[in-house]
């Protein structure tokens, strides 16, 4: 009865069956291999999918293009979504408990909830990928124009799937049959048997019933449940039942997406690439033609770490850019290192996109991690815009960012650019793919925002606001450790800092022989960071040295647009007076350069050569204010004009742009009360003017210096520059709307932990 | 290498130096976390053509990267040797310390830290709290994790080389590497940098059944309820951050011992015990069920702040 395992004989009909793993492209090739060869041609296709799904499919397939003589590329990700409307039998009693305890239909209840408690998922998403076997039978079947049989239950609640290890499809060169021979047994154990039992009983009788009208079937479905469809398949106890051909489902059942690239890519081959080289090489089923070669998976990684290294290595983008990637250089070996040894304890016989970005995050910089992300995620991605035209209920499918529960998070968007409440879909990655961050392709994601208006207020991003605060309360703390003096201990079992040799001499004619040792370990009224609104002025150089094009400029808030923050209305108008800026920072460097695209949001950025902080960075403008107020304005220079003029009329300094290095730790001396921290490179020497003047002081102002490389260089690097983007202002206060963080991909209050609460939250004390 | 005094010793740049003494985990089994272990087995796969690497676990306080490296050290079959990081250490407490002598013979004894043991054996060396340590006393460290793997103490006098099987881990809260930050010349040698997350909800589910098997069939209606008043927690959702594995085995753990209180006569027993009938606080599990209101009496000690905000 059977002629290879890949070949049955069903009733009068032969059933040529392709078992696949989901989405890997040896598998779609093996489906057009025997679609497209006369000699194996299909009269009909079954594939794993409910007769509605399938001919939704398969219609909107047809509307594409797709069709006899027909070589047109499916755009991806193209997505068919459905609400899911049932519950695994051995939830059900708990769902109940959950309605009891909560007093709320299941519907009401956050999707978290019911995700982390139930495992339901409310949509499920049919994914038009075109490297998988399924969506390859659909479109040879609309080519050879030959019936399709969708053979699943159409309706099944979300499965839970067990991660397995399978020999690396990337290996099979074409022999799908040894393939599927070695791991089918395997692939078993990713079975849910409640949900799947009922499916594979309904395939088997139905593709009895297929097997039964048509000479040659080509069936696809997942390697899971081939060896027990096998076996039903065999067993004259279950019968045929009756399926018809798939036609098109009732409007309404399915909404047409598409698919946010960050959730596509969970459902394509290993990489994007692969899909185009495929779609690249194929044509039509129907065209007599040569087999294609395969899609040669192994050698590609390897080519792009090449590409990548030459273009990163070598960046256009000026001599600090380059500078700042070759610090990479030294990591590269480890990165390689840990790819290479990733796959063997993962038994891949190729990396995948997200192993290759999960070793760059952890051996890499995040500039390097997120260049080949960008890298390997090129791809002519379907975006709505392109496709609104044609189908105009299209909907966005965009990810949400990811819960901690088992799938995955998304929103629709809508052609008013509105979004649905967020819900889970039933994709289940599993944790190490989806621990990898890869960013989208802007193209994509520009269509689903509205532009910014251009009258708004900006500020710096407050993630790297946050994160240089904690930085700044970090050095403040390291700067502090110098000025104890060392102590002197008798030795005890621990060298310290060293033996202290004229104690030791001292000790030793007092007639105590003990050693004595050098301790300069912080004292217990030194330890513990400040956290108090006061930091006084920290001065950072990052980059001492000429700069071309780069001048002095201040951050801050305009002290007009001040006086609602302000409880001391006389202070307030004193400061006002000569109008001006309410000045937190004065940077060196560029002030303003525009990022391409992000520009149509109001989202420009600064580059800082150095900086002088006058209060926490990260504070909105009602913080800024209560704190200079607080402060009696004593920390905080209100600036009317050019700087330099400031400095020169109110502080009778005359600084320039040569040595700017010196001009801002001198900018920051005045407004000192006992000490200036100078956060800068090993080895940059102060001249003794800056000493000289703070001595000169009233009350003398020590300067602290502390070198950059107690800082990690990605940190360092992250905060030399700053994203400026559009604030709202809301109950008294500025915010960050969610559309900018949807754009960078970040949440404002990421690094938020870093800094204290009560810098966090800072409040004026007592009412206004 | 000879037995003394109950320590090891062995012989380094001619001196008799006492060993530290590796520490061997109570086995709970281990829970999730796959794919942190394979990344932490990656990096330590090394031999002739390539060093292993000397991976930085990176997560929040509880979440269990100490666990993680007892799991693979017991899966290698490894002897760990565990230094903890604090803000005191200096360079030579790496390396090598002194003490007082019990024996006749010798006045001092010379006693190896617990990187040079791991190093010396060919162990693993687990630095916890790294982020702790300030930066001149990590410069020691700097020989180790670099091709020359060896180190020097100024106290033995002598230079101790890496055995072929030792390894290296450190591992750090996020807060103190982001906000104290890890010198460069020690974060350019700790790679790669593994995140170690919050674990999903049926993990914490699994680790809480483990470690408290006496919760029985009654492990099932608590944690539902555990997860009731996660819910009512403020920000949940948003910030959509599960509650530590340290957090949930303490709650469920507390609640249990408040079982037992009440099992024993609770206030009215404390406070009339004696000297003579002292309060039987070492009669753990003297309860037979853990009510719901232990639960929510434990949940409340740890989020009271947070239960109070909602």
């Amino acid at each position: 009865m059977r002629e290879t395992p890949l070949r049955l004989q069903v009733g009068e009909g032969q059933v040529w069956a392709v078992p696949a793993v989901h989405f890997r492209v040896a598998f779609a090739e093996e489906v057009h291999r025997l679609c497209a060869d006369p000699a194996t041609r299909p009269e009909a296709v079954a594939v794993e999918l409910g007769p509605q799904v399938a001919g939704a499919a398969v219609a909107w397939l047809g509307e594409l293009g797709s069709g006899p003589g027909e070589r047109r590329a499916l755009p991806c990700m193209l997505g068919l979504a459905r609400a899911n409307r049932r519950l695994k039998p051995s939830v059900r009693e708990l769902a109940r408990e959950l309605e009891r305890a909560t007093g709320k239909r299941l519907d009401e209840l956050p999707p978290e909830l019911l995700s982390e408690a139930l495992g339901y998922a409310s949509y499920g998403v049919l994914y038009l990928s075109p490297t998988d076997s399924i969506i390859e039978a659909l479109r040879c079947a609309l080519e050879l124009q030959v019936p399709v049989y969708g053979v699943d239950l159409d309706e099944t609640p979300t499965a839970e799937r067990r991660p397995v290890m399978l020999q690396d499809p990337a290996l099979i060169g074409g022999r799908v049959e040894g393939y599927v021979a070695r791991n089918a047994a395997f692939a078993e154990a990713q079975r849910d048997p409640e949900v799947d039992d009922r499916r594979e009983l309904a395939m088997a009788a139905r593709l009895k019933s297929v097997a039964a009208s048509h000479r040659r079937v080509l069936f696809t479905g997942g390697l899971a449940h081939w060896t027990r469809l096998q076996r039903l398949l065999a067993d004259p106890a279950v019968h045929p039942a009756p399926v018809a051909p798939v036609r098109e489902p009732a409007a309404g059942e399915f909404r047409r997406v598409v698919v946010d690239p960050r959730i596509a890519i969970h459902h394509m081959d290993l990489f994007p690439a692969f899909t185009q080289v495929y779609e690249d090489r194929r044509l039509p089923a129907d065209q007599p033609r040569r087999v294609p070669q395969p899609v040669d998976q192994v050698g590609y990684l390897g080519d792009v770490l090449h590409a990548l290294y030459e273009q990163y290595f070598t960046p256009d983008e000026g001599a600090q850019q380059l500078d700042r990637n070759l610090e990479d250089l030294d990591a590269c070996p480890d990165f390689e290192q840990l790819l290479a040894n990733l796959c063997l304890v993962r038994q891949q016989a190729v990396p995948d996109l997200f192993t290759a970005v999960q070793a760059a995050e952890a051996s890499m910089s995040p500039r390097f991690a997120k260049a080949l992300g960008e890298y390997l995620m090129e791809f002519p991605w379907a975006c709505r815009r392109d496709l609104a035209d044609r189908f105009p209920d299209l909907l966005s499918l965009v990810s949400a960012p990811t819960g901690n529960g088992r799938h995955l998070r998304a929103q629709f968007v809508n052609d008013h650019l509105r979004r649905s409440d967020v819900f889970y879909i039933d994709s289940q990655p599993d944790r190490a793919r989806r621990s990898a961050t890869v960013s989208v392709a802007f193209r994509w994601e520009d269509d689903e925002w509205p532009p910014v208006e251009s009258s708004v207020d900006r500020r710096t991003w407050r993630p790297r606001d946050l994160l240089f605060t904690a930085m700044s309360l970090r050095a403040k703390q390291l700067g502090s450790y110098g000025r104890g003096d060392d102590r002197v201990e008798p030795f005890e079992g621990s060298l310290l800092e060293g033996v202290h040799v004229k104690a030791t001499l001292r000790a030793r004619i007092r007639g105590d022989g003990r050693l004595h040792v050098r301790d300069r370990r912080p004292s217990r009224q030194q330890r513990g960071g400040p956290s108090e609104v006061d930091l006084e002025p920290i001065v950072w150089i990052f980059r001492p040295g000429r700069a071309p094009g780069a001048s002095f400029f201040s951050l801050g808030n305009p002290i007009a647009k001040c006086r609602p923050y302000f409880r001391d209305e006389a202070l307030w108008r004193r400061a006002a007076d000569p109008g001006g800026w309410l000045t937190t920072v004065i940077a060196f460097g560029v002030g303003s350069e525009p990022v391409p695209e992000l520009s149509r949001w109001g989202i420009d950025r600064a580059r800082f050569r150095g900086l002088t902080m006058y209060l926490p960075m990260h504070f909105m403008a009602d913080q800024d204010c209560a704190a200079a107020e607080t402060l009696g304005l004593r920390r905080t220079p209100v600036i009317p004009g050019d700087i330099l003029d400031f400095f020169r009329e109110q502080h009778g300094l005359l600084l320039g742009a040569a040595d700017w290095p010196t001009a801002l730790v001198r900018m920051a001396i005045p407004y000192a009360d006992r000490a200036v921290t100078v956060v800068a490179p090993d080895g940059f020497r102060l001249p003794s003017i800056v000493f000289s003047e703070a001595a000169r002081r009233p009350r003398p102002i020590q300067i602290a210096v502390v070198p950059l490389s107690c800082f990690p260089r990605e940190q360092v690097a992250r905060t030399a520059e700053a994203i400026t983007a559009p604030v709202v202002e809301e109950g008294g206060t500025q915010h960050f709307p969610e559309s900018i963080e949807r754009l960078l991909g970040e949440r404002a209050d990421t690094y938020g932990h870093l800094v204290p609460a009560s810098l966090l939250h800072y409040r004026a004390p007592g009412p206004r | 290498m000879e037995r003394e005094h109950a320590q090891v010793s062995a012989s380094i740049g001619g001196k008799s130096v006492l060993l530290s003494e590796p520490y061997e985990a109570e086995e709970s089994g281990f829970i999730g976390r796959e794919a942190e272990l394979s990344t932490l087995a990656a990096a330590w796969i090394g031999g002739r053509e390539a060093m292993p690497l000397a991976p930085l676990l990176l997560g929040e306080p509880g979440v269990g990267k100490n666990r993680l490296v007892y799991e693979l050290a017991r899966r290698t079959r490894r002897p760990l040797f565990i230094f903890q990081g604090h803000e005191d250490v200096t360079a030579e407490d790496l390396a090598c310390a002194v003490r007082f002598s019990d024996r006749d013979a010798s006045k001092m004894d010379y006693v190896a830290s617990a990187l040079v043991t791991a190093m010396h054996l060919g162990g693993i060396c687990f630095i916890d709290e790294i982020g702790k340590i300030r930066p001149r006393a990590l410069a020691l460290l700097v020989s180790v994790l670099d091709e020359r793997r060896y180190i020097d103490s100024v106290l033995l006098g002598a230079r101790v080389r890496a055995h072929p099987s030792f390894r290296f881990v450190a591992a750090t809260n996020t807060a103190d590497l982001e906000g104290n930050a890890l010198p460069e010349f020690i974060r350019s040698r700790t790679r790669p940098v593994i995140k170690v997350g919050y674990p999903q909800r049926e993990e914490i589910e699994r680790i809480v059944e483990s470690r408290l098997p006496r919760l029985a069939e009654q492990a099932r209606p608590l944690l539902d309820r555990f997860w009731g008043l996660w819910e009512q927690l403020p920000k949940h959702g948003e910030d959509l951050q599960s509650p530590t594995p340290r957090d949930a085995i303490y709650i469920f753990s507390l609640a249990a011992s408040l079982a037992d209180y009440d099992a024993l006569g609770g206030g009215k027993a404390a406070r009339e015990a004696t000297a003579d009938h002292p309060f039987p606080i070492d009669q753990s599990g003297a309860a037979s069920s853990v009510g719901e209101r232990h639960l929510e009496q434990a949940f409340r000690e740890l989020y009271w702040d947070q239960l109070d905000r909602a």
